[in-house]
């Protein structure tokens, strides 16, 4: 997070609020809102905050409780206190343990696919047809 | 102790300040900065453990009977042992099988099924179990975990363990729902996993599908393209309240 660089909002534990939060720079919530949170810069979810609504910012480290879905341009970090009900999408993520999370998650740092190695009984019964023909069982044993 | 007495038993104990007595400590580098020393050197160096430094605790090892499922604790290092409880006789080797195997191995330490490993018949069964190879017949059980690794075909039916981790490279698909105690993914799944205990996804692995879990772990570098439903035991969440 770039706090020496740009000023941090911060919405304190005693203010609640309804609507839609846009900022250009780093935000705290540590208060309840109602609504959606629009940040270009990093967003911190403070451990008292509640959010019912969506989140689209930069990067997110999530302490409080988010009912909406998260969306972040770089990484989404969950601390162990954080409840989030919803949908995340993130470039990285770090969970830690203890974290409540109800939703789905569409974080893929390597970007690649499953390519398809299934470990079926079909390939198994193949592999046994193979070898049918093979002279005597060998068995070997190697001890360490 | 009389000279004739021959001893039977040597704890581990007794093996480690043995060999601790036939090495010389190491001495100390003289410094050449320090002022000359005036103390007198130790007296008698021959005395009975001067020459032991220190003494070391031996490793503490958990062994579960693979007979009665009994677990108990041993202090060092053993090639066999006996249960406490039902008094089977133990082997606590590890295996490594690199060939075509038709037999049950059973051990408390570690099976490793290599790439050229085949299992044709018979059980493995070990409390730690590498699978790199081919399972085609027959049962696999680990007794703590059992490690998937990169180039294992098997049947799911065939192998149960209460751990499972997939190594890094590995990957899977998995059409069952899957259920452990802890699941730790280095490598990629896909697969619907269900756990009491921890899903940790290292650095570099991948889970999708679905998961569910009292704890979740994502540790920088892991990725998570699932349905997750992560919530401790003491915290209920209402069904209404999951995304669709």
């Amino acid at each position: 997070m770039d706090n020496n660089t740009a000023p941090q909002s911060v919405i304190s534990k005693d203010v609640e609020i309804t609507g839609t939060i846009k900022s250009s720079g780093s935000i705290r919530v540590d208060g309840k809102l109602d609504g959606e949170l629009h940040s270009t810069g990093d967003a911190v979810i403070g451990p008292s905050a509640q959010i019912k609504g969506n989140i689209v910012v930069n990067s997110a480290t999530i302490e409080g409780a988010v009912q909406g879905n998260v969306t972040a341009k770089d990484r989404i970090e969950m601390k162990s206190t954080a409840r989030v009900t919803g949908d995340i999408r993130a470039k990285r993520l770090s969970v830690e343990d203890g974290v409540t999370f109800i939703g789905r998650s569409e974080v893929n740092p390597s970007g690649s696919p499953i390519s398809g190695v299934a470990p079926v009984v079909s390939d198994v019964a193949k592999a046994d047809d193979e070898h049918a023909d093979a002279a005597a069982t060998v068995r070997s044993f190697a001890r360490r | 102790m009389p000279k004739n007495r021959k001893v039977n038993t040597l704890d581990s104990y007794a093996t480690i300040r043995a060999v601790a007595r036939t090495k010389p400590a190491p001495k100390p580098t003289p410094d050449p900065h320090a002022p000359a020393s005036t103390e007198a050197p130790p007296s008698d160096p021959q005395k009975l453990g001067a020459r032991v430094a220190r003494t070391t605790v031996p490793v503490k090892h958990h062994i579960e009977c693979y007979e009665c499922g009994y677990k108990f604790q041993m202090h060092g290092r053993a090639t066999t042992t006996h249960c406490p409880k039902c008094r089977a006789l133990l082997d606590l080797t590890d295996h490594t099988i690199d060939a075509e195997c038709v037999e049950t191995v059973k051990t408390a330490g570690t099976i490793r099924l290599t790439p050229t490993g085949v299992l044709k018949n018979g059980n493995l069964i070990g409390s730690e179990v590498i699978l790199e190879g081919i399972v085609e017949g027959g049962r696999v059980r680990a007794l703590r975990v059992i490690e998937l690794g990169a180039g294992a075909i098997f049947s799911e039916k065939a192998v149960s363990a209460p751990d499972l981790r997939i190594a890094a490279g590995a990957e899977f698909k998995f059409k069952q729902e899957m259920k452990y105690r802890n699941i730790e993914i280095s490598g990629t799944v896909r697969a619907r996993l269900t756990a009491t205990g921890v899903v940790t996804v290292k650095p570099g692995g991948l889970l999708e599908g679905e998961v569910q879990a009292e704890h979740l772990v994502v540790e920088d570098g892991g990725g998570l393209k699932a349905k997750a439903r992560i919530a401790p035991k003491s915290e209920t969440v209402p069904e209404d309240e999951e995304t669709a």
